[in-house]
């Protein structure tokens, strides 16, 4: 007799326990076919079945509350009260995102050629600009055969040319010109 | 599902602008979201004014935090979040400075008169009888409910969230949710029990 009772009482508390899965059709088939089955013969079932039902649909129906009128004006009001540093100062992470993105928008950039030109060109007159800047300083370029002396580079082109008019078939007139120019103590880079 | 991802491109979209400092973004997350939002913190607190504030308190917040926020994660699930935090440190705070009599806690009833809200939130089947409303019953059911049951049982069965949502904004697994809401229902369902026997007919 008790064991029999107490059957029952597990059988309704594992009926119950799925009761609202059962509201919600989430049960598989057999399941349903098990709790319907159950209902039909346990009015104490039947009876929190329904009240499950009603309590789930009066939660899901209930009416909803909602903000008065001035909510967003008040909100407003209040962001714009915020510090601006609050709000708009990133952070260092968001920093370093940022100029990753971009970095990736501008590589990503159709004008990158141009870009590139740019750059290189830039580097190039920089190059060339930065020594002369420093013309009481002697640098070096240090050639594992000769080394040169920065001065005397500039005169070079200049040697080269009036020499090469003065072997002209053609007797150019400009030759003696530039051979009388050229200094004759700069004729050949000095050796260090 | 369709129109799931449609919703979930639209949030994604002002997210997108709202991180981009685009307040006509924010405004409209805002618009969206704080009928549910504001839904849900009434219910958890009992003071509307403090709802209303709780609210605006998440839109602060999430105005303030929307660029480190991920997209991996719902609009709708990180508003939620923040909500839900937000009610438990003001649970907190109000457990901590218990004011056994405030103004704020004063309700005016329809016929003008001032009634005092049941200060231990504890549901009371005199009042349902005296007010005999179907909406509050169901309130002060709610409000009897522990916390972490209310927050479960309202997520799902008012907001619509699926226990997966659910279990990231809570920060519990999927098998604690199921149970807080199996829990819940049972809760509901034995303190309105007196007064649904009528109801069923409905």
């Amino acid at each position: 007799m008790n064991t029999n009772r107490n059957d029952n009482f597990a059988e309704c508390a594992a009926i119950q326990a799925q009761l609202a899965e059962h509201t919600e059709n989430t049960l598989s088939g057999r399941q349903v076919w098990d709790v319907e089955k159950h209902l039909a013969r346990c009015a104490d079932c039947a009876q929190i079945s329904r009240e499950m039902q009603v309590t789930i649909s009066l939660l899901q129906n209930a009416e909803r509350h909602d903000t008065g009128d001035d909510f967003m004006a008040k909100l407003h009001a209040r962001i714009d009260t915020l510090e601006p540093e609050t709000v708009r100062a990133p952070s260092l992470g968001t920093v370093l995102r940022d100029g990753l993105a971009a970095l990736g928008g501008i590589l990503r950039s159709p004008r990158i050629p141009a870009l590139s030109l740019g750059v290189a060109a830039t580097a190039v007159v920089a190059f060339l600009i930065v020594p002369r800047s420093v013309p009481n300083t002697p640098q070096t370029l240090t050639t594992t055969a000769n080394p040169v002396t920065v001065t005397h580079i500039a005169a070079e082109p200049l040697r080269r040319n009036a020499a090469l008019a003065a072997n002209n078939p053609f007797d150019d007139p400009v030759a003696a010109t530039l051979e009388a120019n050229a200094d004759p103590a700069e004729s050949e880079p000095s050796i260090q | 599902m369709f129109a799931a991802g449609n919703v979930m491109t639209t949030d994604f979209a002002l997210v997108q602008r709202a991180q981009a400092n685009d307040r006509a973004a924010f405004n409209e997350i805002v618009l969206k979201y704080k009928g549910k939002v504001y839904n849900f913190i009434s219910r958890m607190v009992a003071s509307a004014l403090d709802a209303e504030d709780l609210t605006q308190e998440t839109f602060i917040r999430a105005y303030l935090s929307i660029r480190s926020f991920q997209s991996r994660a719902s609009l709708n699930t990180w508003l939620f979040r923040i909500a839900t935090n937000l009610c438990i440190d003001y649970s907190r705070k109000q457990k901590t400075h218990i004011q056994p009599s405030s103004l704020s806690q004063q309700n005016e009833s329809d016929d003008g008169e001032t009634e005092r809200e049941i200060p231990d939130r504890a549901f009371d089947p005199q009042r349902l009888l005296i007010n005999r409303e179907l909406g509050k019953m169901v309130e002060s059911a709610l409000q009897g409910l522990p916390e972490k049951l209310r927050t479960v049982v309202l997520l799902y069965d008012m907001e619509g969230l699926s226990y997966e949502e659910i279990a990231a904004i809570v920060n519990c697994p999927l098998g604690t949710v199921k149970s807080r809401l199996f829990n819940a229902r049972i809760a509901l369902r034995e303190k309105l029990s007196p007064y649904l026997k009528g109801i069923e007919a409905l």
